[in-house]
């Protein structure tokens, strides 16, 4: 009897143990449905506020217009772009670079911000809105040339410097949408890199590391932070035309070596943290594909001298008076100079102590018959001195049809050459590069145009030309 | 009421006289409800304290030396109400007392106690190396011991400042200590207090009859089935500590037809939140014994044992971190889909399966065999962060003090963001986590975050015999033979890809293989991955005493000698120590030995003294033998054996009303080792990868010598037969004995043996084993009606801080270039390395209960509430390494708040238990 009971008992309690189903946290969890659906309404809720979204260019603009000052944002505006960077390998630290355009983009920015591993949130290619209101436009390093989206400033005796973001702005400020773009690189040439590419995700094709980088690695282990490794290009020029590769001592693959063969390599245009400098920064070690053989560059040789100024017999500081050659001043009083320094010839045009408000100079190269070679190029040096401000500028340019007298009667056409920016050593001659001018036919002369001030002290620069080659392939 | 009951009883007795040269005292003793027999009932002659105990069929008898005349015979048995008999002895008679009856313990206090207790704090390995001692001494009838139990364990109290390893503790006769780490592992029987009642205790160096044991002694638990109480017991529990529900049911059915006796138990503890933050519970326990009774002399018990247990783990924290977020905050957890979801899970599953063989060879001679083997895993579960920033929100770099750290002056408003941060969320991000993997899987990128486990999967098998023999009326000599074969599987296991795909077998950190056998492997959910290997330890050992009984004085000497073999099975490749990870390591061999004896000398019935001494020398634990077990095969430089010489002396003092005893001790500890994992900064080395300062680093502290001496006081007072009064003081003082030598190796370091450190200056440190003072003062009530409360108050202090010895040695003060930095201030330094000591902190609990008698029924309940004046205490805490020299220690301590301050483990404030039962 009462062992029918107790036995009755226990089975109760058995059962009791079992029908409580675990109600405690158990091993099964899913993946959450509700991932990222609060950014999802941040994001719906700035693009239905009546918030403007503005260009990347615009912001640069406002910038600009603020006197390159940082500033805080007060009203209702937001950017969208498309993240160009990543910092899963370590080589960008809680620091994120947008461009405005999936494919072909033209403006690029970065937003600084107080989180590492951004990569597994901002991925490559993400699309990303960022609503400006109550965040900073400005330098992270002041006059570093880098504009930044910041979280507040700091401003210590260089000026007023942008600081991230928070953890809490971020997530208030920063929304992306649920694409993720494939990024197409822009592909550029070494000479054509300028301070518009900063923040692009770029590709350069057929580079290599210079010869006595071989069995280098990616981080100098003397350097404390960056480490600077110099690339090569065979391409467009006689000789190589270099850039440089920029390397964080955190970069996880900072201890791989450097690959020793010729190819592509992608990567984000930035400025080294001084901002003396562009630099390419890799997101990925596996971005540069450096297996080809390496190039062999074009030397004078192989081509056929077509016109060549050397400046050679130039006269010292008297204005500059070449056979054919047109010197042309369109504003101001002053002209191009003959110079002649170290035994070496050149041009030289400079608005210091000319005490016009306005100089605009020229000098025009004797006219050259397109239509005798099928390929033609062009080639000089130049330099500058004392070139403080990218107002104060050398353009390169070409006509068909200036008749070698009225100068502003011509059609002019830019054309892209490696000069010397504000960066580069006083009196050091960069090279131009070859620039193709096979697509011109008739009559082409070359101008060279300064723009300057002799009254406006950051404007006063000079600039120096030699070395001029028309060059025909042989 | 009582007397009369006892006079009725008395007039009961069949009191025979025989014709008899010899003077014999015997009887038998049954249960007062169910009039079955009681086993393991000590029963006592109070003059000379001549203790024997009754056998399974509830039968005793003493035959030698019994004191003349009228004699108190005092009957007790845990879980029972102790009576106390008058009899009187004739010269050359055998008095016989049949069916002396005793009463259950309405209040069951032990009971009470072993649920709230054994449950709970158990061998919990977020409490560090405060492990806890209150399952071994739950049986014990000192009041001192019974205090430490009960009123001083949650408090991580250590008797005699000494592990948990230091106790041998027995299930059958089978020692279930772990190789791991020498701590019997509590969890694999718990909840199943009903089927651990039969417990003997043997305390700190006194004799066992089935082992050795350590310097704290040994504990042997019986399950066979015979030896329970016929009948069964329904218990439900509530409470707000570390489950919330409770359930167990037992029953046995005592000798049934055939030889054949079955008890059997199931139980379940569960709750969604225990006192600290997501600290989940979820528990069931079932357990079998079946015996077969072959003829008088042979008996076979198997017993069957699992108890799976998983509980979510809570953190220990900065003093920065309650400040800001309370006691019972914990950094481990984060919402997920509305629920609490523990990054940190630990699951014990192991169950435990025995055979054992009583032989009764002669009535003097018994010999017991046993068999036991035990299998499963440890799990141990944590987040892993290979492409991801660190998941904590507890994290230093997103504390308020970060940024008031900031080198070129504090960053209030950053300071004020980070603290709204922290109060506001301040806990894992699983959202963020899933979104990671999932913005991964969209770039064809591995794991950025996954949940793994620790995995440590032992299977052990343990043969042992023991034999007890009563050569003569004084004399009973004990000797057993075992053998243990372990091996130890330890891996780690992918537990949730958390949405990733996959996850690179390879360190992040530094891009290091794991396996150079398949590099750049990607594993998946139910994938061993990061390290992967084998532990094998066999153990062999012999025991043999020797008990001597008198009727002044009681002695006894013992031996023991073991040889213990530990190897390593690599089943990976680690890039870094490709030649030694590899396959078999070496052998290594460890002879032990002990040997130990005791006296106590019975002045009169009412004062004895007793002394004790014993020299272990015994293995080092398989933890505190390979140095970084997870990448290679080193083992711990100039490794010996761990000695342990301890004596200890006491008197005795007994009156009816009276008890009281006083104890001193002296305990040193020799050539221990101490292994520990932790991120150093502040390295001072040219052996470091690229000049960096800091890695990722095994400590290894060898030779360490340890002091622990102190007095245990304990009295108790019967004032009235209702009013119990209790007191007990332990005083003692832990320290480190000598400058033990400290080395550091790392895969970060250039030499694969390490950096050596040289002496670290650790004499005359606190060790941090608990509060080394303790007090207690208490009364208990109990009314006739069977009604019952109690209080106690307890007071604590000396507890300190575990320090980290690397600031201890040349590391602290030298520069890279092995010279005193040139700020070295060692008055200023003096003040860092001071040792920190906790607050006194005083805990008031009370006890209470009730039961009643219903026909053959019994039903009963009572309430405990601990703590409850709420007082917030530190129990433990210890140095974080991250501080590791002079001038990053300096700096850090002179921020408002520092970022590495030390962690600390709050105890619990004002909790409850409530308990019913039904006994039938």
């Amino acid at each position: 009897m009462i062992k029918t009971k107790t036995l009755l008992a226990f089975l109760t309690i058995i059962a009791m143990n079992f029908a409580i189903s675990s109600c405690v946290q158990d091993d099964d969890f899913k993946v959450p449905d509700s991932i990222s659906s609060e950014e999802n309404k941040g994001l719906e809720d700035l693009l239905t506020s009546g918030a403007t979204e503005i260009t990347m260019a615009d912001l640069k603009s406002k910038f600009a217009g603020n006197d390159q000052i940082a500033f805080l944002v007060d009203t209702d505006i937001y950017i969208k772009g498309y993240v160009s960077s990543s910092d899963r390998a370590g080589n960008f630290f809680k620091e994120i670079f947008l461009q405005n355009s999936p494919i072909n983009p033209t403006d690029g920015i970065k937003i600084i911000i107080n989180q590492v591993d951004t990569y597994n949130q901002y991925n490559l290619g993400r699309e990303v809105y960022i609503k400006m209101k109550g965040l900073f436009i400005g330098e992270e390093r002041v006059g570093n040339g880098v504009l930044t989206i910041g979280g507040t400033i700091e401003t210590n005796q260089f000026g007023t410097a942008i600081k991230r973001l928070t953890e809490n702005q971020r997530t208030q400020q920063m929304f992306r949408s649920a694409t993720t773009a494939e990024l197409e690189p822009l592909h550029l040439t070494f000479s054509q890199v300028s301070g518009n590419h900063i923040g692009l995700y770029v590709q350069f094709a057929d580079v290599e590391f210079v010869d006595y980088l071989a069995g280098k690695r990616y981080f100098d282990p003397a350097q404390d932070f960056d480490t600077l490794r110099q690339l090569q290009s065979c391409s467009g020029t006689i000789g190589y035309s270099n850039f440089t590769l920029e390397t964080s001592s955190f970069a996880s693959f900072k201890d791989d070596l450097l690959p020793t063969g010729n190819g592509t390599i992608t990567g984000v245009v930035t400025k080294t943290f001084d901002g003396s400098k562009l630099v390419i920064g890799l997101s990925e070690v596996s971005d540069a594909r450096m297996t080809g053989s390496r190039c062999e560059p074009s030397k004078f040789e192989d081509f056929e001298v077509v016109f060549k100024e050397d400046f050679e017999s130039a006269r010292a500081n008297s204005t500059l008076n070449f056979a054919r050659w047109t010197n042309f001043n369109e504003a101001g009083k002053v002209k191009w100079k003959e110079k002649n320094g170290d035994g070496n010839g050149y041009a030289e045009f400079s608005s210091f102590n000319s005490w016009d408000s306005s100089n605009i100079a020229w000098l025009i190269t004797p006219g050259f018959d397109m239509d005798a070679q099928s390929k033609v190029l062009l080639n000089f040096k130049a330099a500058q001195h004392h070139v403080v401000s990218p107002n104060n500028t050398l353009e390169v340019m070409v006509s068909i049809d200036y008749d070698g007298t009225n100068v502003l009667d011509a059609k002019w056409i830019s054309v892209e050459a490696s000069l010397p920016s504000q960066h580069h050593p006083w009196f050091q001659f960069v090279d131009s590069g070859l620039i193709d001018l096979s697509s011109y036919s008739g009559t082409l002369h070359v101008a060279f145009k300064v723009t300057g001030s002799g009254t406006i002290d950051s404007l006063g620069g000079g600039f120096q030309i030699d070395d001029l080659l028309i060059l025909a392939v042989n | 009421m009582k007397e009369s009951f006892t006079i009725v009883l008395f007039g009961l007795f069949s009191v025979v006289s025989t014709v008899a040269q010899e003077t014999v005292v015997k009887g038998s003793v049954i249960d007062g409800i169910t009039y079955e027999p009681l086993p393991n009932v000590t029963i006592t002659i109070e003059e000379t304290l001549q203790t024997s105990q009754t056998d399974v069929e509830g039968k005793f008898s003493f035959t030698t030396n019994v004191p003349l005349g009228e004699q108190i015979l005092k009957v007790e048995k845990s879980g029972y109400v102790t009576k106390r008999f008058p009899i009187i002895v004739n010269e050359g008679e055998a008095l016989d007392i049949n069916d002396m009856m005793l009463d259950i313990n309405v209040a069951d206090s032990v009971d009470m106690y072993t649920i709230t207790l054994s449950d709970d704090e158990l061998n919990d390995d977020s409490t560090g190396g405060a492990d806890n001692i209150s399952g071994l001494l739950q049986s014990s009838q000192d009041v001192y011991q019974r205090t430490v139990a009960f009123e001083f364990s949650a408090s991580f109290f250590n008797i005699r400042g000494l592990d948990s390893e230091n106790a041998s503790v027995l299930i059958n006769g089978i020692e279930m200590n772990k190789q791991f780490n020498g701590r019997p592992q509590w969890n694999n029987w718990g909840g199943l207090n009903d089927m651990f009642r039969n417990q003997e205790l043997s305390s700190n160096l006194s004799p066992s009859n089935y082992t050795f044991g350590g310097a704290l002694g040994s504990n042997n638990t019986s399950t066979r089935a015979s030896e329970y109480r016929k009948g069964g017991r329904i218990t439900y529990s509530l409470s707000d500590r570390s489950y919330t529900n409770r359930v167990i049911g037992s029953y046995a059915t005592g000798l049934m037809k055939g030889g054949w006796t079955v008890a059997a138990a199931v139980g379940k503890r569960w709750g969604e939140e225990g006192y600290q933050d997501a600290t989940f519970y979820d528990s069931n326990s079932f357990f079998a014994s079946i015996e077969k009774k072959i003829n008088d002399q042979h008996s076979i018990n198997f017993t069957g044992i699992y108890a799976p247990n998983r509980r979510g783990k809570s953190s220990p924290n900065t003093q920065e971190i309650y400040n800001l977020k309370g006691i019972k905050y914990n950094e481990y957890w984060g919402n997920q889909d509305g629920e609490k979801r523990n990054s940190r899970v630990k699951e014990v599953n192991e169950p435990i399966l025995m055979l054992n063989h009583y032989w009764d060879i002669t009535n003097k001679t018994t010999l017991q065999t046993n068999l036991g083997y035990q299998f499963g895993k440890t799990v141990n579960s944590r987040l892993d962060y290979p492409g991801g920033a660190n998941p904590s929100a507890a994290y230093y770099q997103k504390l308020p003090s970060y940024a008031l750290a900031e080198a070129k002056g504090p960053d209030y408003a950053k300071a004020y963001h980070l603290e709204q941060q922290f109060l506001k969320d301040g806990q894992i991000d699983w959202s963020r986590i899933y979104d990671a993997n999932i913005t991964n899987n969209i770039s064809g990128l591995n794991a950025a975050y996954v949940l793994y486990e620790d995995r440590n999967d032992d299977s052990q098998l343990t043969a042992n015999t023991i034999l007890t023999s009563d050569i003569s009326d004084h004399i009973t000599i004990n000797a057993s033979l075992n053998y243990g074969g372990l091996k130890s599987e330890n891996f780690a296991q992918i537990k949730d890809l958390l949405g990733a795909t996959g996850l690179l077998n390879v360190d992040s950190f530094d891009n290091i293989q794991y396996d150079l056998i398949k590099p750049n492997r990607i594993v998946g959910e139910g994938d061993r991955f990061r390290y992967n290997y084998n532990l094998h330890a066999q153990v062999i050992s012999g025991f043999a005493q020797a008990q001597f009984k008198y009727n002044k004085v009681d002695f006894f000497g013992a031996l023991s000698i073991s040889n213990t073999n530990y190897q390593r099975e690599g089943l990976y490749q680690h890039e870094i120590y490709a030649d030694n990870s590899l396959g078999n390591g070496a052998k290594l061999s460890f002879m032990g030995f002990g040997v130990k004896g005791g006296l106590t000398y019975k002045i009169s019935g009412k004062h004895l003294v007793d002394f004790n001494l014993a020299y272990i020398s015994k293995a080092p634990s398989l933890r505190n033998t390979y140095s970084n077990s997870r990448e290679n095969h080193n083992v711990v430089k100039n490794i010996t054996e761990e000695k342990i010489m301890s004596v200890d002396g006491s008197y005795i003092f007994r009156s009816p009303i009276v008890k009281a005893k006083f104890t001193g001790y002296y305990s040193k500890i020799e050539d221990a080792n101490k292994i520990s994992f932790y991120y150093a900064d502040g390295l001072s080395s040219f052996e470091i990868s690229e000049n960096q300062t800091s890695a990722f680093v095994q400590e290894i502290l060898q030779g360490i010598d340890k002091i622990n001496f102190g007095a245990e006081f304990g009295i108790e007072a019967q004032v009235t037969p209702s009013i119990k009064l209790k007191g007990v003081a332990s005083l003692g003082q832990f320290t480190y004995a000598n400058n033990p030598n400290l080395y550091l190796t790392s895969s970060s370091f250039t030499k694969s043996n390490g950096i050596d450190f040289g002496k670290a200056e650790l004499k005359n440190y606190k060790l941090a084993s608990g509060p080394q003072t303790a007090y207690s003062i208490g009364f208990e009530y109990r009314d006739p009606d069977y009604w019952w409360f109690g209080a106690t108050s307890n007071f604590f202090n000396n507890t300190y801080i575990d320090i980290n010895p690397l600031t201890r040695t040349r590391n602290f003060y030298t520069d890279a270039d092995g010279l005193p930095f040139n700020d070295y201030d060692p008055e200023v330094a003096r003040h860092l390395l001071k040792q920190e000591k906790f607050d006194d902190y005083m805990i008031v609990n009370l006890v209470g209960g009730k039961s009643w008698r219903i026909n053959t029924y019994f039903v009963g309940f009572f309430a405990s509430i601990n703590n409850i004046l709420d007082v917030a205490h530190k129990t433990g805490g210890f140095e974080q390494g991250r501080n590791a020299n002079y001038r990053t220690l300096k700096a850090d301590a002179s921020n408002e708040i520092p970022v590495f301050g030390s962690k600390y483990w709050y105890g619990r404030g004002a909790t409850y238990f409530l308990n019913c039962y039904v006994r039938f």
